[in-house]
């Protein structure tokens, strides 16, 4: 009678959990033996433990890395507590992808601008992971990440990583600086500040740029305004939008923005769709 | 798909809808547009108040302590053993070692049976409820101004008021369904609204003058308003000649109370006391509406009794759109205050210390009753830790987080060597007890509300209680058996028989006459048609008495070490101690955790910013919440919704009471601010 | 066309309930009409002006458990158990009907279809009755959606005199009425028919909405919101009651140590934790940017989403049910007469 039920979420077994930060952990996760899960960057899942609820939750690994899901999740409420108390071994449930991923075959050949904020690495990893695993694809490739804290940067092994390769700029900066962030001989390292500071350091372009951009709220605002002041089109700027997304398949309607559901129409827009919403940001 | 017929479970508004039940499950909510009060509206808790009903977290069977846990028991056991228990302090310690709370929450049905219960099975007065903590000054104040402890006039007829004078009440937040009418008066005859609030209200918007009084200033405050109604000649003349007494003293008493003397003691400007004054009596219809910011201090009664002289002083009563009119916060706890769950009187507001009246109950009853009031809900709780009270029966009621000073109500429930607890969750009180009984929701009984305009009406039960669930009338019947006293009822309509028997004012009630809007008390006989308007023609004792009344400071004023006056109350989205709402997904959601409101002026001074963490403590307690913004709330007061136990306002109030009332003040004490 | 005799209808309702079929019919309950299942020898109460809920709730419940989760094998596995019922809706008035195929099928059948609106809905049969008397709020005939419909039913019935004329709608509709010896109106029932659906149309109230999406379009910071909130309590009614609204959420409850289940339930727009997010953030804070959206969602949102109507169907419910007495017709012509000269 019910060919296909779309609340119905799957099960999948925590194989990695990596602490990232005080409040955030990156849990790598496998499914056994069913369909293969297809998915783009920018994408998210509904994450749930049954008794508790579900949490929209943006995919962090790349579809190049098959192997399995990453998704990092900030402790903010009562699902997301619960998940950081598991260990491996231990099922979750999800249903997804859902959304509107960042479009990464439109991007290809473009130079990119990457500009997150705290956890807000956490969609943009997925993209800039796809785009370095299909190098020859993309032009040139720029990070800026930005943190309240040392202690506050996220996947620390990729930046190390980012910040070795001479195929990319990553640029990273703190709020607070510490000593064991000075101390630091990397390059990518070292500086204190917003994020907006390293605009002037990263020679961004914006004739040539494109600009995806992540991260809290008023990261976001402060950025944007740096960006189109230097010349920005809003068409070549892409950032994605948070909303609580309960169904995640555009029909309970709490993520609904003007004619758009950020869960279906979304949640990677460019700031010129953006600027057509009434009250997106 | 069913739909029974119900009355809300939450606030006094006695709004009625219908429960939808889909095969023996609660489907839903669904308004009754034909209803007087409801009007096919309902607020938000309205809608949400079928969610609680079916929490897998309900009790299910009855729980016995075992060490630090509970085990299931059996009925028979769990009733066997209460009885016993409760057999043993009376034989060991005297009937007076008992004490009983009563529940706002349960039926008059249930209230009823359970005060017989104290005065005739055990022989104690010891039985209150929650009115002790809401209006008992209310009882108390009106019952001497004008003879009849209740709201005066009907919800409907606010809707007839050109000036409606709100003081200590956010009809808005906490009565929705008042609200409405308030609104009604405003869009429909361009009514005014005179607010008397520290903190600001929900209607804000359609306030003519708002008077932001200290918290605890009251009595000034009105008294000066009539100082000026008297000196410009405002008041009715006719109507204190013909309809009251005692006008001489209080007008002696009023001298001294200028508005100008009033404005450093109040903070309210004496031109503002001025304008209202004026609009108060010169409205063609004026009414009064007040709730715990009036009741709830240590002044409580004579609060009470300024309002009453304010009215009578205008003869602003017994009309359509008048009257004084006491909002009551529970769906029954006017009911249960008629039903006689309260240490002094028996049902109907009858003396217990009146022979006559002992008289006539122990005809009824078949049983010698006990001849001097007992103790209330805030003596009983000290009487614990003075051993004068060593078991305790509580139907319904949450102590633990709704009395003030909690942590003195804690220590005194783990201290008294029998507790028992009909309820249906495991309530943070609950988890004290020796015996904890599951009762039967709203949703899975008969019986009747009264609402706070004196309303008594019937709900229906809709679906079975969960597990072995009982009502608590079928549950105090068997206990009460098991004492030795049989109480054989087939039914609430036949309890409701007896109650108008022995209740005057009940005279008239049977659950045949009661239709779809019920029938407002007093109905004295089969063929009375019910009172909407008290005190038409005359006072219920005859003439109206004024009261001379001296304002007094609260009992703890703000001084140096705790600057600010905190008061507390609560919000639309939660209810109470939160047993039900914070159940209920949608209302949780609304505001899930405790804050505190606090003027930006006076965060700024302290460093604070909104949304932060702060330390608010009083010489009783501290708790931990979050700061919460409010241009509104006066400087120099805070607020503290007391719904939520992880920050309990309750830990912080003071227990000072009203030598009248024995009502506690809730509304203000003496608190700092610290930022952590 | 068929006639059916008034007295004729409980043969008719008898016979469906004989095929095994559901009868949802409106029933007077304590003084006040609601829909109830007719069970066994009960009949409906036709004479009925709309009632408080509309009829979305047979289709779209206010409450219902979606999933249960188990344990097996270690893992939560879910599972539901969806009955698909053989359900009719009798008596139902037209504007609810076009709540139902306007909007809520257009919801939550589209891509990917809801499982359990989608269920109840192809087991479900539309008897609508057109109305006879509006209330002073009705305004139906503003939005194409009543007294009676052209299409998208069953059956549908017209009240003439002592007698019902049935239209049928759909195959569907005429099983309904398979076994029945029934008439074929004459000219003047015809006739009949037109003129009460027109009498009724002309006492409906009039709410003008042509042409109110482009004004709206210049009236986001207007003060019009700000103003009209001020009437809002925050109960959310106006949602509930609405045939065109179809907001839900989503929460869980644990039953038992192993055992859970996801509920959804009827939300609202109008509470600000409808945009809570994770963290706390409220993306609709202040009451009036909620309050501006519910009547940019039905006046301008679904439109541009969807194209066709307005998302109203004039059934009058959000002005009946508003403790504050904010009426939809009011703000629509508060909204017009700020046609030209709005803020921005």
């Amino acid at each position: 009678m019910l060919t296909h039920n779309p609340y119905k979420p799957q099960n999948w077994e925590i194989k990695k959990i990596i602490d990232e930060t005080p409040d955030v952990k990156t849990f790598r996760l496998f499914q056994r033996g069913v369909r293969p899960f297809i998915y783009k960057p920018g994408q998210f899942v509904e994450i749930s433990i049954p008794g508790a609820g579900e949490a929209p939750i943006s995919i962090t690994s790349t579809p190049t890395r098959p192997d399995y899901l990453e998704l990092s999740i900030k402790k903010t409420g009562k699902v997301t507590g619960l998940l950081h108390g598991l260990s491996m071994g231990d099922v979750v449930n999800i249903r997804g992808p859902y959304g509107r991923g960042f479009p990464v075959d439109e991007l290809k050949g473009e130079d990119l601008l990457f500009v997150a904020g705290g956890i807000g690495l956490a969609p943009l990893r997925s993209v800039i992971n796809y785009v370095l695993d299909r190098r020859a694809s993309y032009g040139e490739v720029i990070v800026l990440y930005g943190a309240r804290s040392y202690d506050d940067l996220v996947f620390k092994d990729d930046l190390a990583l980012w910040g070795s390769r001479r195929d990319m700029n990553l640029l990273a900066t703190v709020d607070a600086g510490c000593d064991e962030w000075s101390d630091r001989e990397e390059g990518w390292c070292g500086r204190v500040g917003v994020v907006t500071t390293l605009f002037s350091e990263c020679k961004m372009d914006s004739a040539r740029h494109l600009c995806l951009i992540c991260g809290p709220h008023i990261m976001i605002k402060f950025a944007l305004a740096g960006l189109m002041e230097a010349g920005f089109k809003p068409s070549r700027i892409i950032t994605t939008l948070e909303r609580m997304m309960k169904c995640g398949i555009g029909k309970c309607g709490h993520c609904n923005i003007g004619p758009k559901y950020v869960c279906q129409d979304g949640p990677v827009f460019t700031m010129e769709e953006i600027s057509r919403l009434y009250e997106a940001l | 798909m069913k739909r029974i017929k119900t009355v809300c479970p939450y606030c006094g508004c006695g709004c009625s809808y219908f429960l939808s039940v889909n095969d023996g499950k609660i489907a839903g909510v669904s308004p009754n547009k034909n209803h007087i009060i409801s009007r096919g509206k309902l607020c938000i808790k309205g809608w949400q108040s079928a969610e609680f009903i079916d929490r897998p977290d309900r009790l299910t069977t009855p729980l016995i302590r075992e060490g630090e846990g509970f085990r299931e028991a059996g009925w028979d056991e769990a009733l066997s053993l209460i009885a016993d228990e409760l057999s043993y302090c009376r034989e060991k310690f005297g009937p007076d070692s008992i004490g009983i709370f009563s529940s706002a929450k349960c039926s008059n049905e249930e209230n009823y049976l359970l005060q017989k219960f104290a005065r005739a099975v055990i022989y104690t007065n010891n039985v209150d409820h929650c009115a002790r903590l809401c209006h008992a000054s209310t009882v108390a104040g009106l019952a001497r101004a004008f003879g009849s402890g209740a709201m005066t006039n009907s919800i409907p007829d606010i809707a007839e008021s050109d000036i409606i004078f709100i003081i200590g009440s956010n009809p808005g937040e906490n009565h929705p369904l008042v609200a409405s009418r308030i609104i009604q008066a405003v869009r429909e005859r361009g009514a005014g609204i005179i607010l008397a609030d520290p903190r600001g209200i929900d209607l804000m918007p359609f306030v003519n003058v708002h008077m932001a009084q200290r918290p605890g200033t009251d009595v000034a405050l009105i008294n000066a308003m009539m100082h000026v109604i008297l000196e410009e000649g405002l008041e009715d003349r006719e109507f204190i000649n013909s309809r009251t007494e005692g006008i001489e003293a209080l007008e002696e008493k009023l001298k001294e109370y200028t508005p100008e003397r009033a404005e450093p003691v109040t903070g309210v400007p004496a031109d503002d006391i001025r304008k209202s004054a004026r609009l108060y009596a010169g409205a063609g219809n004026a009414c009064i509406i007040y709730a715990m910011g009036i009741t709830q201090h240590s002044t409580g009664t004579d609060n009470v009794l300024s309002l009453a002289n304010l009215a009578m002083l205008c003869g602003h009563i017994g009309k359509p759109g008048t009257g004084v009119n006491p909002l009551r916060g529970q769906n029954n706890v006017q009911g249960a205050c008629d039903m006689g769950a309260l240490p002094d009187v028996f049902p109907g507001y009858q003396k217990v210390d009146d022979p006559g009246t002992r008289k006539k109950f122990e005809e009824a009853w078949g049983r010698r009753l006990p001849e001097t009031p007992g103790m209330t809900v805030i003596e009983m709780m000290n009487g614990v830790l003075t051993n004068d009270i060593r078991g305790m029966y509580f139907m319904g009621e949450n102590p633990a987080v709704s009395d003030p000073d909690i942590s003195h109500v804690i220590e005194a429930l783990k201290a008294l060597e029998f507790l028992a607890v009909q309820d249906i969750f495991l309530s943070e009180t609950a988890r004290f007890a020796n015996v904890v009984l599951p009762a039967a929701s709203y949703a899975e009984k008969m019986g009747t509300f009264t609402n706070t305009d004196r309303r008594v009406q019937v709900f229906y039960p809709a679906v079975e209680p969960p597990g072995e669930a009982k009502a608590d009338w079928k549950i105090i019947c068997e206990i009460s058996s098991r004492m030795g006293y049989a109480m054989k009822y087939n039914s609430p309509a036949e309890i409701m028989e007896e109650i108008a028997s022995l209740t005057p004012s009940y005279g008239g009630m049977s659950y045949d006459r009661l239709g779809p809007d019920g029938l407002q008390w007093p109905c004295t006989g089969r063929e009375h048609p019910g009172t909407p308007i008290l005190h038409t023609t005359k006072f219920t004792h005859g003439r109206g008495k004024f009261h001379a009344i001296d304002y007094l400071p609260p009992a703890e004023e703000p001084d140096e070490e705790y600057p600010f006056s905190l008061t507390t109350g609560r919000i639309l989205f939660q209810f109470h101690t939160g047993t039900m709402t914070r159940r209920t997904p949608i209302l949780e959601r609304e505001y899930p955790e405790p804050y505190v409101e606090i003027n930006p002026q006076d965060a700024e001074k302290l460093g604070v910013r909104n949304g932060w963490k702060v330390g608010v403590e009083t010489r009783r307690g501290r708790i931990e919440l979050n700061a919460a913004f409010k241009p509104e709330i006066k400087q120099g007061t805070i607020f503290i919704p007391f719904h939520f136990s992880e920050a309990a306002a309750n830990r912080l109030t003071n227990p000072a009471l009203d030598p009248v009332a024995g009502i506690p003040e809730y509304k203000a004490c003496a608190a700092k601010v610290v930022r952590l | 066309m068929k006639i059916i005799p008034e007295n004729k209808l409980a043969d008719l309702i008898n016979k469906w309930r004989s095929d095994a079929r559901h009868v949802i019919g409106p029933k007077n309950v304590h003084g006040d009409i609601v829909f109830e299942t007719l069970e066994k020898d009960e009949q409906p109460c036709l004479d009925f002006l709309n009632t408080a809920l509309p009829p979305k709730e047979f289709l779209f419940p206010m409450r219902e458990t979606i999933l249960n989760f188990v344990p097996k094998e270690d893992e939560w596995t879910p599972f539901t158990n969806l009955n698909e019922g053989n359900i009719v809706l009798f008596g139902i008035r037209a504007c609810d009907v076009t709540g139902i195929n306007l909007f809520l099928d257009q919801l939550f059948l589209s891509d990917p279809p809801d499982p359990y609106y989608g269920a109840r809905r192809k087991s479900a049969a539309i008897v609508v009755l057109a109305c006879e008397e509006p209330d002073e709020y009705c305004f139906c005939p503003s939005c194409n959606s009543g007294p009676a419909l052209a299409t998208g039913f069953d059956l549908q019935l017209i009240h003439i005199g002592d007698e019902y004329l049935v239209q049928i709608g759909s195959p569907a509709g005429e099983r309904l009425l398979n076994g029945l010896q029934l008439e074929t109106p004459s000219m003047d029932q015809v006739g009949l028919k037109n003129y009460v659906i027109d009498e009724c149309r002309k006492k409906c109230r009039k709410v003008e909405l042509e042409g109110v999406e482009e004004i709206i379009k210049d009236l986001w910071e207007d003060e019009i919101w700000k103003e009209v909130s001020n009437y809002c309590i925050r109960c959310g009614g106006c949602n509930f009651v609405c045939p065109t609204c179809y907001c839900f959420d989503m929460n869980d409850r644990v039953v038992s140590s192993g055992h859970s289940q996801r509920m959804r339930t009827w939300d609202s727009c109008l509470l600000r934790g409808f945009t809570r997010m994770a963290g706390g953030v409220i993306s609709r804070d202040d009451k009036f940017t909620r309050l501006r959206q519910r009547f940019y969602h039905k006046l301008l949102f679904w439109k541009e989403k969807w194209g066709g109507p307005h998302a109203c169907t004039g059934c009058g419910r959000c002005s009946r049910v508003c403790p504050g007495f904010i009426d939809f017709g009011e703000v629509v012509e508060k909204i017009k007469s700020r046609a030209g000269h709005a803020d921005t």
